[in-house]
């Protein structure tokens, strides 16, 4: 294939880039000089061009709206002050503010208005859509963070100019109903169902010119009506410009105002972020004095961004960007597109002027020339009046600014540098010159190396440990980022992913996966992943410490400000707040909290929150509803906070420090303040893992000066412990020959004399016993198994009958002890009447050290015994003549320089096997019968869907009904790994069902609540599959 | 599904036999696809193209990321043109077949998307024996709903290549349809 334009194709482009027709005569003129044929033909080729046509103008949807699960477009402005989405509802936890709901779908209420939904958070606040019950009218109701609203200056500035912007009346404005101060202050807007200008863009890429002029002509219009109000926007931004879903899709702007509340509150208070300073104008960026002609320049930057896709003033860090808008002519937009036509890109430069007095004067004037264009572009489709286009005689030379201005805002540059730079791994940074490079974000140390391929071909195999970025040409490049290894890669790819990945097929995220990078004109990122913060240090005791009392990087908080860090304490600041831990999360264990609470109020510590999924939480403090420390409480959306355990004393002491313990195994809580247990409770639903957070009511000082974790392993199924970690309960000693047993630290440790301790239960036939277990190098112990407790044996006595009890008996000693001939995991056969020859079992190997910890197991099934050492098994055999099918279990102390420890002893008992059931041959006659009915009718539904007359969806769901039969069959017949295997089939074909409903949804053919059913159908097999797997495990010996 | 999956790859690193192989598999299944829809809805109801190569896309791939798919699309733009032109042929043949209902139409073949279509087709083919490339980019535009950046991915160019090759060729196309 030839890319190369021929000459009638070359001169033909740079001619419909004309667009008045002198122009276009005079370039033919001159590159056709004299051919005549090839000039007819380029003329017809414009006529062509310019000449609407019912077939090759249908408008083509992009490939943006095809499914790309896999490749995630996250948006890389975060500080969109009404995004569509809310990444993470844990914010709702700290949703304090609201009142109780008035109605059974709200949140909560805020004065007359039920909110119904967080629409969005910005830097200002949360923005909610709401329904006003008075006016009986659905609205958006924007709150002020509670971090600027503390801010007095923010605060005042906040409420003036809101309540000036709600003096303007106009269509190209977001009408500001109302504003309110209390219980923070909140203004409430007209509710804008839509997107914002920078969603659309992130959709679908630059606009053409007639868009721009629309779009760039309504907020004109919107801005001259503020304008007449003496009022400025500050920052305009294509997040700050709704576009209506209607069918007018107008235009408004939204956030009058509200730049400069924020920009008083960030310099007053490190760490806020106040937005992207790409659509500044220069005299904001210098921090000079601004008039309503600052807006006009940033509707040139809006304009320009949505002809070219790009911000016309990016560069690799803020403070690089205030300086390059206040210095450098932004790159012509039509070498970014060439097909911006030259008017368009005049009456951006105008407006891109350095200096205020060569723009254009004011937004009124803007909007008649957009609106003249917008006129002359529907009659015509193109421009043919230039009369109020500008010249392009702007200075392009940079302009020298103040310089030392720059001193004050590049402290907050560098600040907010910080804050954002940590989202993006990687980005394409910028492009020069038709390259891009690909910078990566070193802050996260679990990324160790980024390889580019193009094809099959390696470009860059960059170290992420050191700084690095790769230039890239425009094009596409696979893009494969190794992590390291021990990284937790559910949450990272929950963050890929997002909140609403409800997809039947998860895509696993692993470190050798290839992810698509896409490098494109007018950059667009496809690739972008989360900082995760560095894992915590796990202590040699096995407590995590959660809180390092330096800072919080490894926390988030909501609102920003809610908690601080004061003399090495965590402390609230006095306002409804929560905080959660993002690493790690928390399991099964242990986790304790030292507090205080200072003053009237209420806290929670909570564990196991999982995104929108609650886990349990104990509640500290006196509630105005009846709760007190030490209740186990749980939070859902319907009904808040709810005591679900109470507690049984009353344990709170304010103003002094306390300790707080919740002990958590598989679904079961046990609290336990200040040693004391409280409250246990079984929960029928709760996360398995999860953060663990602290939340602080309003008006309530809570400070904290540890918080840690222990994480105990899952418990398995069917084990019991042996040994409790307190006392010998469940444990006896023998009267003649006690031993001296005593725990100490939950540890059981065997002494002299000479002795045995033995379990109560006498039963233990088949089992499978686990004990960690300790000796020194002096000693010889040994457990024994299938005992029998009786009086006619002594330990003193050497040799003879009776030596030790009946039974059997494993060894306990290191090689070489004194009294022992056997090492550690031999075992003894005791039977009743001594026998010299009765015979014991030596290990394979003899490999344990004194004085370390070593987990002995014994697994005793009928007369078949085997002995495994750490996990190895040492000894298997099966006794030709058994002792004893049953017995108790002992430890024992044999040599008075003995010092054995147990720190666990469990058990699990196995089942006798018995003998497998027999399927039913009337049952299975019957199911066979069903089988070939439900194959007959997807035979005809084939036959259908081969003849067009059937969709390709009731074939699957007749495959699927033959799965189901097939499934009853295999149960019934115990053939559990076909079973198994069907219904991992039936799991798919779900899935593919549900990808074809999808589809039907997308085309509008059927309901999208279709998709709960299906959805409902995939978990169903889900469960089915399960079921099977348990069925074929427990059928195997 | 593995087996496109295989293909797709191997055409894409090149292996032209590959790619033959892909096209009548990806052309049947649009075709069942198209032959399910037309049963469901009211005759005379035009296709949407581009729904159809998606859904055959979600059929054969899935909805795993696969970095090669815009050989699927190249392969599925050439099969919906195909599956078009000839269901146009065949509403023309039953049209004027027979003469049973044989109406005296006044000359406006503009007027019938059907005949455009073929005339479209007809350009199309002469288009791509004077510049493949265009001809390319209209097929991946017009039967598989690609937008210009997955054009130019498909086809290894650049944005703005694909972006005028699409001038250049609509033109063209439109000068050739109505002259």
């Amino acid at each position: 294939m030839s890319a190369k334009p021929n000459p009638a194709e070359a001169i033909f482009l740079a001619a419909a880039d004309i667009a008045d027709p002198a122009g276009r005569a005079a370039l033919l003129d001159e590159r056709c000089a004299g051919d005549a044929e090839l000039r007819r033909r380029i003329e017809l080729l414009l006529k062509a061009h310019d000449a609407p046509d019912s077939l090759l103008d249908q408008p083509v949807p992009t490939a943006e709206e095809m499914p790309t699960r896999a490749m995630p477009v996250e948006q890389s402005d975060s500080t969109q002050a009404y995004g569509r989405t809310v990444e993470d509802d844990e914010e709702l936890d700290a949703l304090a503010f609201l009142a109780p709901p008035g109605r059974p779908d709200s949140l909560g209420r805020i004065g007359q208005y039920d909110v119904l939904e967080v629409l969005g958070k910005g830097a200002f606040g949360i923005v909610f859509r709401a329904f006003d019950d008075k006016l009986q009218r659905v609205v958006a109701v924007k709150v002020l963070a509670p971090s600027l609203a503390t801010t007095s200056p923010a605060r005042k500035r906040f409420l003036r100019e809101a309540r000036s912007s709600a003096a303007i009346r106009h269509e190209n404005v977001v009408q500001v109903h109302d504003v309110h101060e209390q219980p923070l202050p909140h203004l409430v807007m007209e509710f804008i169902p839509g997107e914002t200008l920078q969603q659309r863009l992130d959709r679908t890429g630059p606009l053409d010119a007639a868009e721009v002029v629309r779009i760039g002509r309504q907020i004109a219009e919107g801005l001259a009506a503020a304008h007449a109000t003496g009022l400025i926007h500050r920052d305009i931004k294509p997040s700050n410009i709704l576009v209506d879903s209607g069918p007018a899709a107008t235009v408004k702007i939204t956030d009058f105002g509200l730049a400069r509340a924020a920009d008083d509150a960030s310099l007053t208070r490190s760490g806020v972020v106040a937005g992207t300073p790409m659509y500044m104008a220069p005299e904001q960026a210098k921090g000079e004095a601004l008039d309503h002609r600052a807006d006009l320049f940033s509707l040139g930057s809006v304009m320009y961004v949505m002809a070219t896709g790009r911000p016309p003033f990016r560069a690799s860090s803020t403070f690089a960007v205030l300086k390059r808008v206040a210095e450098d002519a932004p790159r012509p937009m039509r070498e970014i597109i060439p097909e911006v036509p030259e008017w368009l890109a005049r009456i951006v430069e105008k407006l891109h002027a350095k200096d205020a007095d060569e723009r254009f004067q004011s937004a009124r004037e803007v909007s008649d020339v957009l609106a003249d264009c917008e006129a002359q572009l529907k009659a015509s489709s193109k421009l043919m009046d230039y009369s109020r286009i500008p010249n392009s005689e702007i200075r392009r030379s940079a302009r020298i600014g103040r310089k030392w201005k720059w001193v004050a805002v590049a402290v907050i540059a560098v600040v907010l540098v910080s804050v954002a730079a940590a989202r993006l791994i990687p980005s394409v940074s910028r492009f020069i010159d038709n390259r891009a490079e690909l910078a990566f974000d070193l802050s996260d140390p679990d990324f160790e190396r980024a390889i580019v391929y193009s094809g099959e071909d390696v470009v860059a195999d960059v170290d992420l440990r050191t700084p690095a970025t790769i230039p890239l040409v425009p094009g596409s490049f696979k893009l494969e980022v190794r992590i390291r290894e021990n990284r937790d890669l559910q949450e990272w790819q929950y963050n890929r992913y997002g909140l609403n990945h409800g997809s039947s097929a998860e895509p696993l995220l692993n470190s050798n996966t290839t992810y698509r990078l896409d490098v494109v004109r007018g950059e667009r990122v496809v690739y972008t992943a989360k900082l995760k913060p560095p894992v915590p240090v796990v202590a040699s005791d096995g407590w995590v410490s959660l809180f390092n009392g330096k800072d919080l990087n490894n926390w988030e908080q909501f609102p920003a400000d809610g908690w601080k860090i004061e003399n090495g304490l965590l402390v609230s600041n006095g306002i409804s707040s929560s905080i959660s831990c993002r690493k790690p999360l928390f399991g099964d264990g242990i986790c304790r909290l030292e507090y205080k609470l200072v003053g009237k109020a209420t806290g929670s510590f909570n564990l196991r929150s999982w995104k929108s999924k609650r886990g349990g939480a104990v509640f500290l403090g006196i509630g105005n509803k009846g709760e007190k420390t030490g209740d186990i409480t749980t939070w859902d959306q319907q009904s808040g906070t709810r005591i679900i355990a109470q507690a049984n004393a009353d344990v709170h002491r304010g103003d002094e420090w306390q300790v707080a313990e919740a002990m958590l195994r598989g679904n079961e809580m046990i609290v336990k303040i200040d040693g004391v247990e409280t409250a246990r409770h079984t929960f029928a639903d709760i996360p398995a893992r999860g953060n663990v957070g602290l939340h602080a009511t309003a008006g309530v000082k809570m400070y904290v000066r540890k918080l840690e974790i222990k994480e105990l392993p899952a418990e398995e199924p069917g084990w019991s412990p042996l040994f409790n970690g307190k006392d010998l309960t469940g444990w006896k000693t023998h009267p003649e020959q006690p031993g001296g047993w005593t725990v100490e630290n939950g540890v059981l440790v065997g002494r002299k004399p000479s002795g045995y301790l033995f379990s109560e239960r006498g039963d233990y036939g088949d089992f499978h016993l686990r004990a960690e277990v300790k000796i020194n190098a002096a000693g010889n112990s040994g457990l024994g198994f299938r005992s029998e407790y009786g009086f006619n044996f002594d330990i003193r006595q050497k040799g003879g009958n009776g030596f030790c009890p009946i039974g059997y008996e494993t060894e306990l000693a290191v090689k070489g002890a004194a009294g022992t001939t056997f090492p550690t995991g031999s075992v003894y056969r005791n039977p009743r009447v001594w026998d010299p020859k009765a015979g014991s079992v030596r290990p394979k190997s003899d490999e344990v050290k004194a004085d370390q910890w070593i987990t002995l197991e014994v697994i005793a099934r009928g007369d078949r015994f085997t002995i495994l050492v750490d996990g190895k098994t040492v000894v298997d055999f099966t006794d030709p003549t058994p002792i004893a099918r049953a017995g108790h279990l002992n430890l024992q102390v044999l040599t008075p320089t003995t010092v054995v420890q147990f720190r666990k002893i469990e058990i699990k008992e196995l089942p006798v096997a018995t003998a497998q059931p027999v399927p039913d041959p009337e049952i299975v006659k019957a199911l066979e019968a069903k089988l070939a009915a439900a194959e007959t009718a997807l035979a005809k539904a084939e036959a259908r869907f081969r003849a067009a007359a059937a969709p390709k969806t009731e074939v699957l769901a007749h495959e699927l009904a033959v799965i189901d039969v097939k499934i009853e069959l295999a149960d019934e017949q115990k053939r559990y790994a076909d079973m198994v295997k069907l219904a991992e089939q039936a799991v798919t074909k779900h899935g593919d069902q549900r990808d074809m409903l999808a589809v039907l949804v997308k085309l509008g053919r059927i309901p999208s609540s279709d998709l709960n059913r299906a959805d409902a159908a995939i978990a169903d097999a889900k469960l089915r599959l399960a079921k099977a797997k348990k069925k074929l495990s427990e059928a195997k010996p | 599904m593995a087996e496109i999956s295989r293909l797709i790859d191997a055409a894409a690193a090149g292996d032209r036999r590959a790619a033959g192989e892909l096209l009548p598999l990806v052309y049947d299944e649009l075709r069942a696809i198209a032959a399910a829809r037309m049963a469901q809805e009211r005759p005379g109801q035009t296709l949407d193209a581009t729904a159809l190569v998606h859904e055959a896309y979600l059929r054969l791939i899935g909805d795993q990321a696969f970095a090669n798919r815009g050989h699927f699309f190249a392969a599925a733009a050439e099969a919906m043109r195909r599956i078009l032109v000839d269901a146009a042929r065949r509403k023309k043949r039953e049209r004027h077949g027979g003469g049973r209902e044989r109406v005296d139409l006044p000359d406006v073949p503009a007027r019938d998307p059907d005949e455009r279509l073929l005339a479209l087709d007809e350009a199309l083919t002469r288009l791509a024996n004077e510049d493949e490339l265009a001809a390319k980019v209209v097929e991946l535009r017009q039967f598989a709903g690609q937008g210009h950046e997955a054009i130019a991915e498909t086809l290894g160019i650049t944005v703005y290549l694909a972006r005028q090759k699409w001038t250049y060729a609509r033109a063209w196309l439109r000068d050739a349809m109505t002259s």
